[in-house]
């Protein structure tokens, strides 16, 4: 309600607006721009070159064993695979004026040392306190450096985290996403959503079996490993189709 | 079908480590930080989390949810 009352508000101000002409709402094209707006176009979408996104198809061989049809490896290819590049996301993580505050370059050893015993004792909790941590910075440190390079050596560390998502409660419809942290920022940092510390790095594919059956490299094989024909798509249950391919798999 | 999956997901991890990233991992990047200060980066692998049939795919283990 209040939003619809502020957007009220708005439409008031924009129509009451002495710059405002009704003329170029009457001649503009609603429904081609309603078409343009509706249309799935992911691909201009996902390829802007700001976004650094990239697009690529992986290529696997997949084994058939001495029975089927023509044995021997077959290649398969799953497209639009979209991922960025790593060193561009460091890139820009590190040239970031918003975080470069709180970026801890160099690691350190934290201890807590209460008033009334004598020894202080370590505390454990941040990846930049850790002896992971420090024992890289060290073995960094130790590199052979080249005569001319006296830069001061710095460890990112490269904090991955991947779970496969549903995306519907009905339905199958699923993302694997690759999401990628940076342990030289505090925990509770990072946790904060607000912050905008996590970055996506890529979104996996999966291997599906009707895409499988449908290739055409591998489709002689398949086809020839069932003692029936697969009916048309429509008409086959996902999950029969699963449990029959990891049988013969 | 477990294979594919596996060989698929080490496909784009290959993908992901590319000839760049391998140069930045042995050699690191040089970036001019906001302090002005010109640093070497090094990227370094510190963790990897995932649930148990996912880690099972990175780490070419056959856990029990594979090995139906």
């Amino acid at each position: 309600m209040q939003k619809s009352q502020a957007s009220f508000k708005e439409l008031v101000n924009i129509v009451s607006d002495p710059d405002f002409r009704p003329s170029d709402i009457r001649e503009a094209k609603w429904g081609l721009i309603n078409e343009k707006l509706a249309g799935d176009k992911p691909d201009e979408e996902w390829c802007e070159q700001d976004a650094g996104w990239k697009r690529t198809s992986v290529t696997i061989p997949v084994p058939f064993h001495r029975k089927t049809a023509h044995p021997g490896t077959k290649e398969y290819t799953v497209a639009d695979f979209y991922y960025r590049s790593l060193v561009s996301v460091i890139r820009e993580h590190l040239t970031d004026p918003t975080r470069h505050r709180h970026f801890h370059y160099e690691p350190y050893e934290l201890y807590w040392q209460p008033q009334d015993t004598g020894s202080p004792t370590r505390v454990h909790g941040e990846v930049y306190t850790s002896p992971t941590f420090i024992q890289a910075h060290r073995e960094l440190q130790d590199l052979p450096r080249e005569a001319s390079d006296d830069l001061p050596r710095v460890v990112v560390a490269l904090m991955f985290s991947s779970d496969s998502t549903h995306l519907t409660s009905f339905g199958d419809t699923k993302l694997w996403p690759l999401y990628l942290y940076f342990g030289n920022e505090s925990k509770y940092r990072r946790c904060r959503p607000s912050c905008h510390l996590c970055s996506h790095i890529a979104y996996f594919k999966k291997v599906s079996p009707y895409s499988m059956m449908a290739s055409p490299s591998l489709k002689v094989n398949y086809f020839s490993s069932f003692s029936f024909q697969p009916p048309s798509r429509t008409l086959l249950p996902r999950t029969s189709v699963e449990k029959a391919l990891t049988k013969h798999s | 079908m477990t294979h594919c999956h596996r060989e698929l997901l080490h496909a784009q991890w290959k993908v992901l480590l590319d000839d760049e990233f391998i140069e930045a991992y042995k050699h690191g990047i040089v970036v001019t930080c906001c302090d002005g200060i010109t640093r070497r980066f090094y990227p370094r692998f510190f963790s990897y989390s995932a649930d148990y049939p996912e880690k099972c795919v990175i780490s070419i283990l056959v856990g029990n949810l594979y090995t139906k």
